[in-house]
Order: C-alpha cells, then sequence, then structure tokens
C-alpha cells in the first residue's frame, strides 16, 4: 500500500491511502476532506472507541443530523461517513465510506448503538445508514 | 379526503401487523404484541363511530366487497359514508404507554437480539433481516412468548431490504451484491438444500425491490432500476407433480428489462423507479411517469407511458412504494402519499420507518409511521370510491367476486395439497376463511 504514514500512538499508525487519494471510480471512494480531517476523524474513532475486530467507522459531525462531506465516488457525490480497516501490524488506513452502494462498508450495529446512544445519530439516521439511503 | 390516525406513544424501532395483532418492536430491545381489535374497540366512544373506526383500522378490504360495489354509485350513500369518515378523521386517537399496554397479548425479549435492518410476517412466521443473516421464528403463537425464541437462520447475508409477496417468496436487496430472492415455503421443508431456496435474480445494483406479480421491481438508489422478469410455467396435466421443490420452480427468471425500455424516458439526471403489481412509476422532472404492466400476456407487457403532475419537491427519494390508496414517497425529510383520487398527504420528518400492507386483507388502507416519540397509524379511506381500472395512483383492486361452487372446491384442493399460504390473506378477522382470488394463484 502506498501513501503516507503518521503514528497515532504507540500501537497504532495511520496510512494516507494513495489510492483514495486518486481518482473515483465506482467501488473507489476518495476524500475530499484535508489530510488533517481524515485522521481526526480516525482519532475520533480510535479514541471512541467505534471499532469491531478490524473495522472501525467515524464521522464528522456539523450539527444535529449534519455531517461533513467527507469524500464521493462516481456513483455518489456526497459521502458523509468514513470506513477504517486495519491490519495485525497496528496499520490503519480509511476511505469515505458509500453505504448506498456496498453493504458491507455500513458500520455494526454494535457502533451504530454507540453512535445513537451518544447522540451522534439519531433514530432516523440508524434506520437511514442500515437501510443504504444515506 | 384526509386520513385518520391513531397514535401509539412510545420509543419503536419497528413495526408489523398481522392477524389482529400488532407487533411493536422497542429501542429497549423488547417487543411488545398488543391485541389490535381490542384496541381499536376501545377507541368507539358511540355505536356511530363504530361503522367507520372499523373499516378504516380493523376491515381495511370491507368496503371494497363485491355486495357493496352498486352502493357507492348512489351518491346519497356515498355521502353518508364519508361524513362516517369524517367522524373519525377530526378526532386524535392518542394512546400512552400505559394504555397500550392494556391490549399486551405478551411483552418478551426482541427475539432476534439486535435492532433488525427489515422484518416481514408471511405463514405465521416472523422473519428479520439482521446485519449477518435472514433469521425467522413462529409468530402468531396462542401459548408462551407471541414469537417464538427459537430462530431458524436461513442463510448469510448483509442487505438493505426484503419484501415478501402473497406465495411465501422474499425479494431481498443486497446493494451491490444484487437481488436475492428466497422461497420461505421450500427453505421450511427439512429436506430442501440452501441453493434451492435461496437465488440470485440480479447482479445489478439493488436498493429495495417489491412484487409486480411474479416478477420482481428491482429499485436502485445509485445505479439503474430494472424489472427482473419472472413468469409461472404451467405444467401440463400429463407433467403435473405433487413435489413442492418441482411447483415452486415453475416460477422462472427469464430477463431483466431496463426502466429505460419500460418508460422509455431519456434524462440526463438519475432518478427513482418502483413498482408493486401492474402500477410501474419513475420519478420525472414535474411529477411522475407511470407504466401498467402485464404479467400475464408476453405480447402486452408494458403500456404506453402517462405522465402525472406533481408539483412540489422535498429532497431525494430515498424509498417508494405502492398501496391501493395511492404511492407513497419518502423524501429526505417527509414522507409523501400520493393519491388515488389525485389529492396528496404529507407527513413531514424525521420518520423512522413506515410501512404499508397491501398483501394483507385487513390492512391494505394502513400506513404506519414510526417518529421519534410515536407510532402513527393512518388508515387511508379514499381509494373505496375509486375506478379501480382506470386509476393512476395505487394498485388497482380486484373486486373478488363471491365464489362459484366450482370455484371453491379447486381452491381448497389447492390450499390443502400444496400448502399454499398466503401473508394475512386467508382468515379474516373472525377467523373465517375468505374469498381466495385464485386469478392470482400460481398453480
Amino acid at each position: 500500500m502506498v501513501g503516507i504514514t503518521v503514528t497515532v500512538n504507540q500501537e497504532i499508525k495511520y496510512l494516507f491511502y494513495e489510492k483514495h487519494r486518486g481518482k473515483a471510480t465506482n467501488s473507489i471512494s476518495v476524500w475530499d476532506a484535508n489530510f488533517t480531517d481524515e485522521l481526526s476523524c480516525f482519532k475520533e474513532c480510535v479514541n471512541r472507541q467505534w471499532i469491531f475486530e478490524n473495522n472501525g467507522w467515524g464521522h464528522i459531525k456539523i450539527s444535529d443530523d449534519e455531517y461533513m462531506v467527507l469524500g464521493h465516488n462516481s456513483f455518489n457525490p456526497v459521502l458523509r461517513f468514513a470506513k477504517f480497516v486495519g491490519d495485525n501490524t497496528g496499520l490503519w488506513h480509511g476511505y469515505p465510506a458509500d453505504f448506498k452502494q456496498k453493504p458491507n462498508d455500513k458500520p455494526k450495529n454494535v457502533i451504530l448503538l454507540r453512535w445513537l446512544n451518544e447522540k451522534f445519530i439519531s433514530k432516523h439516521v440508524y434506520r437511514k445508514i442500515q437501510q443504504g439511503q444515506i | 379526503m384526509k386520513p385518520s390516525k391513531i397514535t401509539l406513544e412510545g420509543d419503536y424501532w419497528d413495526c408489523q401487523i398481522y392477524r389482529g395483532r400488532l407487533y411493536l418492536w422497542t429501542m429497549e430491545g423488547s417487543l411488545k404484541v398488543v391485541d389490535w381489535y381490542s384496541l381499536v374497540k376501545s377507541l368507539e366512544q358511540n355505536i356511530s363511530q363504530h361503522l367507520p373506526l372499523s373499516c378504516a383500522f380493523t376491515d381495511g378490504g370491507y368496503l371494497y366487497n363485491y355486495a357493496l360495489k352498486n352502493i357507492f354509485y348512489d351518491p346519497e350513500f356515498k355521502k353518508l359514508l364519508q361524513d362516517k369518515f369524517l367522524l373519525i378523521t377530526k378526532k386524535d386517537f392518542i394512546l400512552d404507554e400505559r394504555s397500550i399496554d392494556k391490549y399486551l397479548i405478551g411483552l418478551q425479549d426482541n427475539p432476534f437480539g439486535e435492532l433488525q435492518i427489515d422484518s416481514e410476517i408471511s405463514s405465521n412466521r416472523v422473519y428479520a433481516l439482521t446485519e449477518d443473516a435472514l433469521l425467522s421464528a413462529t409468530a402468531h403463537r396462542s401459548k408462551g412468548n407471541p414469537v417464538s425464541s427459537k430462530l431458524k437462520n436461513h442463510f448469510s447475508i448483509n442487505a438493505f431490504s426484503i419484501k415478501a409477496n402473497n406465495y411465501s417468496r422474499f425479494a431481498i436487496s443486497a446493494g451491490a451484491d444484487g437481488l436475492f430472492e428466497f422461497d420461505a415455503l421450500l427453505a421450511n421443508e427439512r429436506h430442501v438444500r440452501g441453493d434451492q431456496y435461496v437465488k440470485q435474480i440480479l447482479n445489478s445494483h439493488s436498493s429495495f425491490a417489491d412484487y409486480s406479480f411474479f416478477s420482481i421491481y428491482n429499485s436502485s438508489l445509485v445505479g439503474d432500476s430494472c424489472l427482473a422478469y419472472q413468469r409461472y410455467q404451467e405444467m401440463s396435466p400429463e407433467n403435473w407433480s405433487n413435489d413442492i421443490e418441482v411447483q415452486r420452480a415453475n416460477i422462472k427468471f427469464e430477463k431483466s428489462i431496463p426502466e429505460d425500455q419500460i418508460f422509455k424516458i431519456k434524462s440526463d439526471q438519475k432518478t427513482v423507479s418502483w413498482g408493486t403489481n401492474e402500477k410501474l412509476y419513475k420519478a420525472v422532472n414535474g411529477g411522475i411517469a407511470l407504466v401498467r404492466f402485464n404479467n400475464f400476456k408476453p405480447e402486452e407487457t408494458f403500456s404506453e407511458t402517462e405522465l402525472i403532475k406533481v408539483d412540489s419537491q422535498y429532497g431525494n427519494i430515498l424509498c417508494a412504494r405502492t398501496a391501493y390508496y395511492g404511492t407513497i414517497v419518502e423524501y429526505d425529510n417527509a414522507l409523501v402519499v400520493l393519491l388515488s383520487d389525485f389529492t396528496r398527504f404529507v407527513i413531514e420528518g424525521p420518520i423512522t420507518r413506515w410501512r404499508i400492507y397491501p398483501r394483507s386483507y385487513n390492512y391494505e388502507n394502513h400506513l404506519h409511521v414510526i417518529k421519534e416519540n410515536c407510532v402513527e397509524i393512518y388508515s387511508f379511506n379514499n381509494d373505496y370510491f375509486q375506478d379501480q381500472v382506470e386509476k393512476v395512483l395505487g394498485i388497482s383492486y380486484k373486486i373478488r367476486q363471491p365464489f362459484t361452487r366450482k370455484r371453491k372446491v379447486i381452491t381448497q384442493n389447492i390450499s390443502n395439497s400444496l400448502k399454499f399460504n398466503d401473508k394475512d390473506l386467508r382468515v379474516d378477522n373472525k377467523g373465517h376463511i375468505d374469498a381466495l382470488d385464485v386469478d392470482d394463484l400460481p398453480f
């Protein structure tokens, strides 16, 4: 994987993966958020433990039910949530997640419940994420 | 005509109504099963409310009855009935949680153990699409918990939505993984293998889907929508088989028909299309386009496109479905019901979930809308007075004519020998077997 790696803490490094900074395709989402926002989105994911096994999810909330646009792909011009993937060495990378297209990009229920309970999302956003409408 | 409404307060996630029971999944992880008929009965303050309340909320199909058809030709009868409905549309029926609990049949933990993505009830089983699998459990039990805690895991899938038809088949929309069809009748036969009861129908993107007779209209929010055209191939008497697998295999996928070919509308802008039974719709500039679909005459599969003006926009379309009383479109922040009498009813968001039950007998006029702190149960009663053949908004109701003796015998034989199970269709709320529409039977 090609890109710039930064150290987040003793166990975790984050890779700004070149693939997700290049040309968007149907299946490859790219970041519109700058590097600082990408990293802060990942750090919040780590700090708040929005992680399930080797996958994590994040967003940057602006106000009630409003989230910063993080990126796009050829199908979906507005992607507001991110998915992060880690390996066994502690190296992580992320990309703007496309819930409308890929059910596997959706956060696990345990993460959605945390977002709901911590008031990062409301009930209707929870259901819309589950059903690929956001 | 405005709809009637019952508001049930509480923090709900999902709901279903089936054979006189209202199923309410709460956010705390429990499932409440409510005696719906007793609850509606309790709202009656005097005898003059009995007819409109029961027609609106517990006997939705009653006024479509063949025997009543002529009555509505008389304007005085029609006005009398409309005035009766007006009596209850003016009232706010609001029940708090304590009042609802008076009609509880059962309260139990959510048997699926998580906030399911989608659910359906068919042939006395409740199905839940969870984040990893399609699960089911026995519903409508008379002893113990109303829904069994013993789960059946049918197969692993990560998907967006499920939709059942009257023949215990389910369309499963799995985003980029495509459209699948699950045969619940086969899945509940012990000897049938998994690859026989779940099949991938399309590999193109699927956000939500609904049945148009045997076919499935596949709607996509990111790509092109299409019709998965399926046909029932009749068995000749010499090839007749009682083997359930042979019979079910007679509904065959033939081809995928892209929306461009159906609607013949060219547009640079991507818009959503959807369909149920004979009505296929597509959002277009300034309104929606309608094409009528016939699954039974290959030479007349699609009608010419008709344009229906709808003059307002509420943002992006997220989902749409069609009932008898109209077509319902979910936008970012509103639910818009385009009624068969050309009026419009708007429910402002945020909306957690909404459901319609066009394939039931008694609740075909319902719209259930879950909001932050309640579920609103709407009843639309405009459609009884519409011409069911000519109407453009909403599925056409095929008025069920009384059986001839011969037809009844045939139907009973079919249902006995083939374990044909309808979703809430065969038994009315008093436990009587109601009229089956033999024209709709696949056999």
